[in-house]
């Protein structure tokens, strides 16, 4: 009686933690089938004394009855549990998904910088899309005219006014705004009245800094883009300084990465000479401090910008600028 | 620009090949890389003597003709217009190989048997001339490797010149920079000019109306001349950096630019009416044929040069037709003069002629340096034409390059350059690269360095940092590890929309971004959405369907739908964050805006029974989830009659009363236009409007450590009555244990009156002090739905 006991306590247990059909008839198989214990209880009864043969036969009866409600009960739960379409758990089936999103690549690698820089003192500041010549050209030291202009074709409405070929406008805005020293970065869209093709858009993706302070160093430039360029790629990656020209800075730098693809062995994408330009940099141009009223003997900086689309290009491989503006969910799933 | 070793080399030495050269030139200059030459491929390609030409019997366009190519003679097919006999010229004979990598076989060509064939320029990867088989300098000898001839087996580089270097858009300006970066010396060419003719004065006059628009102009004059083909070593030379071959005369003119950077011309002095030489402006009405034979119609923003007749050139672009040198011309007059750079680049660019020349007077050219480039080119067309150089020249205008000294602080330098080279080390490059040094002062840490007349762009300190620091190289400038202390300041609206599209993506919508353009249709059609205000037009549209700035984010959002439905995308939840353009006023506004749509299913498609599609009340339950996400006060939604959206599906969404933006159901008709999906929601607000990032916060207001009760009721009232209005009733009815509303349910049917519906409402109760009884909750249900009855006359549903 106490074995019956035991088996009772396993049996339930057995029931009541079963998840599947399958489980659960194993489990009936092994507590209630024919060659289970209480199975054999039950032939064995013939050979007990009559008192003993009727209280334990009894005993079981009570049992397997008690066992077998359990059974049904748990084979119900199972079933509801189940799939309504079939027998059972089918673990196969996906489960009922809420529907997902997902940032645009082009934010995510704003957020990536956003965040570096971020840890490198550098807050947000913003301008606007539609531009004057001041702010767009004149303070940054490229004039009507002048050749420089001949990379900006420019957007023109009505006004005179045009839309920024450039995010350097919010430099001259930052800095007419307040005294130094400045610290920022501009974030944003920038216009360029070029038809498109794989690698160029007529609407594009800029991030731009500025530091102005006292007696800063070229080396300080260096300091802070190789520091960049280390959260971006890592710290092994190769960065080569060289120069460059853009009005609005004096010296101008291009900033150069080892590239990705090839690792500097030279491919396709870096015209055989292992190196991707991803930078343009320089410091401050004293016309450029003249113009927003900074006195150019008493403060110094430095300037930096780069595409965001085409950071996001060399990072994924994407080899068509025109796929971010197409918005392809397809696109968007993967990059 | 490119550059050709060879030719470099005449200026400069230096033991590098092409490769290490460039990224020399890279480090110290601009961007430079090797150029692929497309003559790489040629190989077997001989000089050929042509010694007969016969037609071909069978073909009336080709020719027969015997060709001795050094070690043997046969017959060659060609079908070149300029091919004659003696003529030397270049064979490609079988199992040779010409640019692209042909190879050329024993052919035979209608019937007549062919040693190879007769190749032009274009065959061997040479700029230009494919009408013609190549006309080589008579002294060449039949056999010889046309790689030799031509000079095709030179390294090219090509330099990515900035706008501030002219001087580099000449070789001399580059070996300069050559000299600097290897440390060797820069060799100027000689000058050997025999003036052996008459007196200039007495040849040419030279009027010059404004010195604003020409400050100085040369002439000079060469007589006896014989045009005929450039000798092997010019024509490589120019062969080499992608210049066709003309002439001698020509090819001399075109020599001594890219020498020198500064672009010169050469008029047939026969052709000069009255030998004169005006430089003016145009004026309206003028016309002139240029060199590539197109009429140009002329206004007074154009500079011309005209003889005593009218126009013969424009100034500093091109030539014209009537006075350019040709085979019969025996005497030239050369022009070598500075017109303004402003001029020039306006009526290139209002003429769409953008030159070679144009493009260096535009940068500007020295004008210290002509008096040296026109002897250069008259020395060198004597030698190649076999003419006389009249004795002196015309020299007018009173413009020269500035005298120009720019103080250097070495100090400055230091702590810019940190360390920075040693003293020497910097007069040593400055001087190299053509400055002179000075010192100023008793400290002998300032210098006064005086800026050559080729190098205009150098006029602040900054300036000459620059040269250091280049020169110098960024890799001597060691990185510092940036310190600075944090800023808190962040821009708070920049942060808010950071928020929105957080919330967006957990809500299940993918970010787009779309053009700022847009089309005339799509501005008219969704006039009510976006920014008040008429659109803002592009003078100058990148493409023609989209002249406008957009007014609303909506028409590209639905572009977007169309597009991923079209490619068999059927659940489509997109939204975009960006700015809106409109016209206020005299000015304009830009705000930035969100704007989405969803189609497709309700709920994400699973195995359970397809889903519903989406209607107004899903679109609506996104705004309200993101208003609470946000912490909007209190949205209000009302009605929306504009078009574009069903009227019966479509809502404006207010905050303390304000039009925030508008929300719905496109409208059929519209779907069908725009070629969507039938059950499309809309929406887009004004994220300014909406309030985000003004850092509010609903504050807090502790918990209950008892539990809430939850009392169901459900109310008939007449169908009008706003659900709305019967919440806010309850919520305003002044319960003080009431802790909110819900609506679970809306009934309307057979088991109600007509014109009645059942709301099913959940009213949950709780206080902050103690377990709520029965007793007290029944009351205050009792006492709201009594302030229900007496207010919209409703009842409670049995
Ligand atoms: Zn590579």
């Amino acid at each position: 009686m106490e074995r019956l006991r035991e088996l009772r306590d396993e049996a339930v247990a057995a029931f009541e933690s079963a998840v599947s059909a399958a489980a659960l008839e194993s489990a009936r198989v092994r507590h209630l089938g024919r060659k289970s214990e209480i199975n054999q209880v039950s032939r064995g009864l013939k050979d007990l004394a009559e008192d003993e043969r009727r209280a334990v036969g009894r005993a079981v009866n009570e049992l397997k009855n008690e066992l077998g409600a359990l059974l049904a009960a748990a084979g119900d739960r199972i079933a509801r549990a189940g799939a309504s379409s079939g027998p059972g758990l089918d673990l196969t089936l996906p489960g009922r998904r809420p529907w997902v999103g997902r940032k645009h690549p082009v934010t995510r690698t704003f957020e990536r910088l956003e965040g570096i820089f971020r840890t490198l003192g550098f807050e947000v500041a913003l301008g606007p899309h539609v531009e004057d010549e001041f702010h767009n050209f004149e303070a940054l030291n490229m004039p009507a005219d002048h050749p420089a202009r001949d990379m900006h074709d420019t957007f023109y409405i009505e006004g005179g006014k045009l839309l920024r070929t450039h995010t350097s406008p919010v430099q001259i805005r930052v800095m007419q705004s307040r005294p130094p020293p400045i610290r920022i970065i501009a974030p944003g869209r920038a216009y360029r009245n070029e038809t498109p093709d794989a690698s160029h858009a007529s609407e594009f993706y800029q991030l731009e800094g500025l530091y102005v302070d006292r007696d800063v160093r070229i080396g300080e430039l260096k300091g802070v883009l190789t520091k960049f360029l280390h959260e971006l790629y890592g710290e092994d990656v190769g960065i080569r300084f060289r120069p460059g020209f853009f009005p609005f800075t004096e010296p101008s730098v291009e900033v150069d990465v080892e590239c990705r693809i090839c690792e500097g062995k030279g491919c396709s994408v870096c015209k055989g000479t292992g190196w991707v330009e991803l930078l343009g940099a320089g410091m401050v141009d004293p016309r450029v401090f003249q113009a927003v009223g900074y006195d150019p003997d008493e403060v110094t900086g430095y300037a930096f910008g780069l595409g965001v689309d085409r950071i996001h290009m060399m990072m994924s491989g994407v080899d068509d600028i025109r796929l971010y503006h197409e918005n392809d969910l397809r696109f968007l799933r993967q990059v | 620009m490119n550059v050709g070793l060879k030719w470099l080399r005449d200026y400069v030495d230096f033991d590098l090949n092409a490769g290490e050269l460039a990224r020399r030139l890279t480090e110290s200059l601009t961007e430079t890389e090797v150029v692929e030459s497309p003559s790489a491929a040629v190989a077997g390609v001989v000089a050929a003597r042509v010694v007969t030409v016969e037609p071909h019997p069978d073909a009336e366009k080709l020719t027969v003709c015997v060709v001795d190519w050094g070690d043997g003679s046969g017959p060659v097919v060609c079908g070149a217009p300029n091919v004659r006999p003696n003529m030397i010229t270049a064979l490609a004979p079988p199992g040779a190989t010409i640019a692209g990598g042909r190879a050329i076989g024993e052919q035979t060509i209608r019937g007549r048997r062919s040693h190879g064939m007769l190749v032009s320029g274009a065959e061997l990867g040479l700029a230009g001339d494919a009408a013609g088989i190549l006309d080589l300098e008579p002294s060449t000898t039949p056999g010889t490797d046309v790689r030799e001839v031509l000079g095709l087996d030179e390294e090219v580089i090509d330099l990515d010149v900035q706008p501030n270097r002219p001087d580099c858009l000449g070789i001399i300006g580059v070996a300069r920079e050559v000299a600097v970066a290897v440390g060797s010396q820069l060799r100027l060419p000689p000058i050997e000019l025999r003036e052996e003719g008459g007196d200039v004065a007495g040849m040419a006059a030279i009027e010059l109306e404004n010195v604003t628009d020409c400050p100085r102009y040369i002439a000079r004059v060469v007589t006896g001349l014989t045009v005929g083909p450039s000798p092997a070593w010019l024509r490589s030379r120019l062969a080499s950096v992608g210049v066709r071959s003309i002439s001698n005369i020509v090819d001399v003119t075109n020599f001594v630019m890219l020498e020198y950077g500064h672009p010169i011309h050469a008029f047939d002095y026969d052709t000069l009416a009255d030998a004169r030489i005006v430089v003016r402006r145009a004026r309206a009405g003028e016309t002139l044929v240029t060199l590539d034979g197109v009429e140009r119609k002329l206004d007074p923003s154009h500079l011309l040069i005209c003889d005593g007749r009218g126009p013969i050139a424009l100034a500093g672009v091109m030539g014209g037709g009537e006075t350019e040198v040709g085979e019969g011309t025996t005497n030239v007059l050369l022009e070598c003069a500075w017109f303004d750079p402003v001029v020039v680049r306006r009526g290139a660019t209002s003429l769409g002629l953008r030159t070679d020349a144009s493009h260096r007077f535009e940068r500007g050219v020295d004008p210290d340096a002509m008096p040296g480039v026109a002897a250069r080119a008259c020395a060198l067309m004597a030698e190649l034409g076999g003419g006389t150089v009249a004795r002196g020249s015309l020299d007018e205008g009173p413009g020269r390059a500035p005298e120009r000294t720019v103080t250097l602080r070495l100090g400055k330098l230091r702590s810019m350059l940190a360390p920075g080279p040693p003293r020497d080390g910097v007069v040593a490059k400055l001087e190299a690269l053509g400055f002179d040094v000075a010192f100023e002062g008793d400290d002998g840490d300032t210098l006064a360095v005086r800026v050559p007349s080729f190098r205009s762009d150098v006029t602040l300190e900054a300036d000459l940092i620059e040269e250091v620091a280049r020169t110098h190289g960024y890799d001597a400038v060691p990185p510092e590890v940036p310190f600075h202390p944090l800023t808190a300041s962040t821009d708070t609206e920049h942060a808010g929309r950071n928020d929105v599209r957080e919330t967006m993506i957990r809500l299940g919508f993918y970010e787009i971004l779309t053009s700022s353009f847009m089309a005339r249709k799509a501005a008219v059609d969704f006039a009510g959405f976006g920014l008040e205000g008429e659109p803002i037009e592009l003078a100058n549209p990148v493409n023609k369907e989209t002249p406008l700035l957009r007014t609303s984010i909506v028409p590209a959002v639905l572009d977007v739908v169309r597009r991923n439905v079209n490619v068999g995308e059927r659940d489509v939840r997109v939204f975009e964050i960006g700015k809106a353009f409109g016209r206020t006023g005299d000015g304009h506004s830009e705000r930035w805006m969100l704007a989405g749509a969803l189609t497709g299913a309700a709920e994400r498609p699973s195995w359970g029974g397809a889903a519903r599609d989406v209607d107004f009340f899903d679109g609506k339950g996104v705004l309200e989830v993101l208003a609470e996400a946000l912490d909007v006060d209190s949205p209000e939604s009302a009605c929306y009659d504009g078009p574009i959206l069903e009227g019966r599906s479509s809502a404006r969404l207010l905050i303390g009363g304000r039009s925030v933006g508008r929300f719905g159901m496109l409208a059929s008709d519209v779907a069908e236009e725009w070629d969507l999906p039938e059950a499309v929601f809309v929406f887009e607000l004004d994220l300014a409007e909406l309030g985000i990032g003004n850092g509010a916060s609903r504050g807090f207001a502790g918990l209950s450590r008892y539990p809430k009760v939850r009392r169901d009721l459900a109310l008939v009232v007449d169908d009008g009555t706003p659900a709305g209005d019967v919440t806010t009733e309850i919520e305003g009815a002044g319960e003080a244990l009431l802790a909110g509303v819900e609506v679970f349910d809306v009934y309307r049917g057979k088991q109600l009156p007509a014109e009645k519906k059942s709301l099913g409402l959940t009213l949950t109760y709780m206080s902050m002090e103690r377990t709520l009884t029965d007793d007290e909750v029944d009351a205050a249900q009792k006492r709201i739905v009594r302030r229900l009855v007496d207010r919209f006359g409703a009842s409670l549903r049995e």
